[in-house]
């Protein structure tokens, strides 16, 4: 009952002129980004941060927008992987393996609207299962101290590659170079410059922005400049969606497919590191593995789009519980929203749901809504969005750079900051090369401050004693999962690697 | 470049980043653990990880042409300029400049790319200035 009380307030907070309309722009831009090859959620998310606290919007406003931005780019991204084959944003890769072979069969409509729905399904069965989960976790979590949290942290670290990584050391030293360009700046504990040499612009340390911003936006076109001869194939791409209305007999079909996606998907968002690029991924694998009677997978069978669509979007909705119960992200877009939080001074984790009933509530409603404005935007109105991906990246990547930078200079009006964004730009552009994920990396410039000082306040309590972060039980279930969840991968990777290599082909 | 160079690059900045933890000046109140020990700590995974990538490296990465790393670099040090210039000449010439640049580089014929970034800059700067009221770079001109 309480929380029905909560989230009647919730309403009240995402009904109000301003916040619809944000949550209205955010799932239209964010269904853009989702859509367009190369941007994506964090990329979305990332972009639009600086313009919002530019904009002074308000904690539960800008948590609305740039939520409702990270729902879109869940909808968004099978567009392209349906009409294009090529993924919009990493958890729509496994949309792409049943959605094109539909659209070669004349039924792209068919499929965008299908996944459109399981899409909602996917999201709507998240937000709820966020409703009913996260108060739980609050529970548990009151009972943190920092011993625990600093476990929690690492835990999010260890766990980041998770099943899905390439290779666990690429992820640590990713991690680790993070949460080493985190420490830059004065000491927060002591008050004394750290690796700062004397250059007044480092004493404050580096921003988390420039640095998402530059890994990941200004990145992008580098790559984009890298591939302009590949650029001219796409010159010649049409694109014809035909009749978006399934029959009934088709949606009843995908119907168990949508249930068994989003609960696998919800789980696998839920856990540490996963997100939803897992969720697709062991949404569509298991379906294929109980529905793939007739071997039509792979060939465009409805079921091997809606599944994967209803796992991504649930995963999306999952990895928000413990990013907003415990303050410790699961994903890279969910870090970035955690950043944002911090900044705008609200402390995410159990005191959220008590200091601030507003944001969390707010934002809960203003999922409920964006999930039936994205539908709305998805199914019929997906002719237009998918006009967007005519484009041509020439004229879309200078936008998105010119607006990366208006961003930031909006923020700080400095141009020492641009000029390190563009370094971040350059540095991710060879990261991506060398195939080291970027995501640990943001995780550890956002998470670094809090781990550390975790770190330093537990041992502040336990006088030194290094063996208290072992001390209590809760803290040995914590290190315990870290350690398998970090040992796992090893042995499943080959795994793994060898399912989506058969998948892709 | 490959894994086991970037595994010497890391190593190499690591050892600058414990230097760097080294000398911090310690004040005379600090608590049990104080600034040095947390970066310690994380540059032994820094270590740890950078000699798993120099002894188990991956298969070497496609690099793109040198011509094309000559131009990723140019645009770098394009738009670095473009950081530098902004508050000098003001938004609105500075950024038709780099936007056009990008524009052309990403194969717009030159003609396109100045029309494309003149319409960026000041659509820009009519929505974000004038509309929503960021601030942005003014320089002499006022825009």
């Amino acid at each position: 009952m309480e929380t029905l009380n909560f989230l009647i307030d919730g309403f009240r907070v995402a009904l109000t002129l301003e916040n619809f309309t944000l949550a209205l722009i955010g799932c239209i831009l964010g269904t853009i980004f989702g859509a367009l090859p190369g941007l994506g959620p964090a990329n979305g998310v990332a972009i639009l941060i600086p313009l919002s606290f530019s904009l002074g919007l308000s904690p539960a406003s800008s948590m609305i927008l740039l939520a409702s931005v990270y729902y879109g780019a869940m909808y968004g991204g099978r567009i392209s992987s349906i009409l294009l084959n090529i993924p919009g944003d990493e958890p729509a890769m496994m949309t792409c393996l049943d959605g094109y072979p539909m659209t070669k069969k004349g039924r792209a409509g068919e499929a965008l609207t299908l996944t459109g729905l399981a899409s909602f399904f996917g999201a709507m069965f998240a937000t709820i299962g966020l409703v009913l989960l996260a108060p739980q976790l609050v529970k548990v979590a009151l009972l943190f101290g920092p011993v625990e949290y600093f476990a929690l942290f690492v835990m999010a670290f260890a766990t980041l590659g998770g099943v899905a990584s390439k290779n666990q050391a690429k992820t640590v030293l990713a991690s680790c170079l993070g949460l080493g360009i985190a420490t830059i700046g004065v000491d927060h504990q002591t008050g004394v410059p750290r690796m700062s040499y004397e250059i007044i612009e480092l004493y404050d340390g580096i921003d988390f922005l420039v640095v998402i911003v530059g890994l990941f936006a200004v990145s992008e076109v580098f790559v984009f400049i890298e591939n302009t001869n590949l650029d001219k194939l796409n010159d010649e791409k049409k694109i014809i969606i035909g009749n978006i209305i399934p029959k009934l007999k088709t949606v009843k079909k995908i119907v168990p497919a949508m249930f068994r996606g989003t609960f696998l998907g919800f789980l696998s968002g839920i856990l540490p590191g996963a997100g939803a690029s897992l969720g697709s991924f062991v949404a569509y694998t298991f379906e294929k593995k109980i529905s793939n009677k007739d071997d039509t997978f792979g060939k465009g069978d409805e079921r091997g789009v809606a599944a994967p669509e209803a796992g991504n979007n649930a995963a999306a909705g999952g990895a928000l519980v413990p990013m907003l119960a415990l303050g410790v992200p699961g994903s890279g877009t969910t870090a970035v929203l955690l950043a944002m939080l911090m900044t705008l001074d609200v402390t995410p984790g159990p005191l959220l749901f008590k200091q601030n009933p507003d944001v969390v509530w707010g934002l809960i409603a203003a999922l409920f809504i964006g999930n039936i404005v994205l539908l709305i935007l998805n199914i019929p109105l997906v002719k237009y969005f998918s006009k967007i991906l005519l484009i041509p990246s020439k004229y879309l990547m200078p936008v998105v750079a010119m607006v990366s930078f208006v961003g930031i200079y909006g923020i700080s009006g400095s141009s020492f900051d641009l000029i390190v964004m563009v370094m971040f730009g350059l540095l991710g552009w060879m990261l991506r090369k060398l195939d080291i994920p970027l995501v640990p990396i943001i995780m550890g410039v956002i998470l670094g401050e809090h781990m550390e000082s975790n770190l330093r306040r537990a041992m502040t309590i336990h006088d030194g004693d290094w063996f208290m972060l072992i001390s209590s039980n809760v803290s040995i279930v914590i290190w315990s999962i870290t350690f398998v969840g970090f040992i796992l991968p090893f042995f499943f990777r080959k795994k793994i690697k060898l399912t989506i290599n058969k998948l892709q082909k | 470049m490959n894994d086991r160079v970037f595994g010497v690059f890391t190593l190499l900045l690591t050892f600058f980043y414990i230097f760097s933890a080294y000398i911090v000046e310690e004040s005379f109140i600090s608590d049990h653990v104080g600034p040095k020990i947390y970066p310690y700590i994380v540059s032994f995974f820094l270590i740890s990880s950078s000699l798993f990538l120099f002894f188990k490296p991956d298969i070497k990465p496609k690099w793109p042409e040198f011509r094309k790393i000559i131009e990723i670099l140019i645009t770098a040090i394009i738009l670095i300029m473009y950081a530098v210039f902004l508050p000098v000449i003001g938004f609105v010439f500075s950024t038709f400049f780099a936007s056009s640049f990008i524009s052309w580089r990403l194969g717009a014929k030159l003609s396109s790319a100045f029309t494309a970034g003149l319409i960026i800059s000041i659509t820009i700067f009519i929505l974000f200035r004038k509309i929503l009221g960021l601030s942005l770079a003014t320089g002499p001109f006022g825009f």
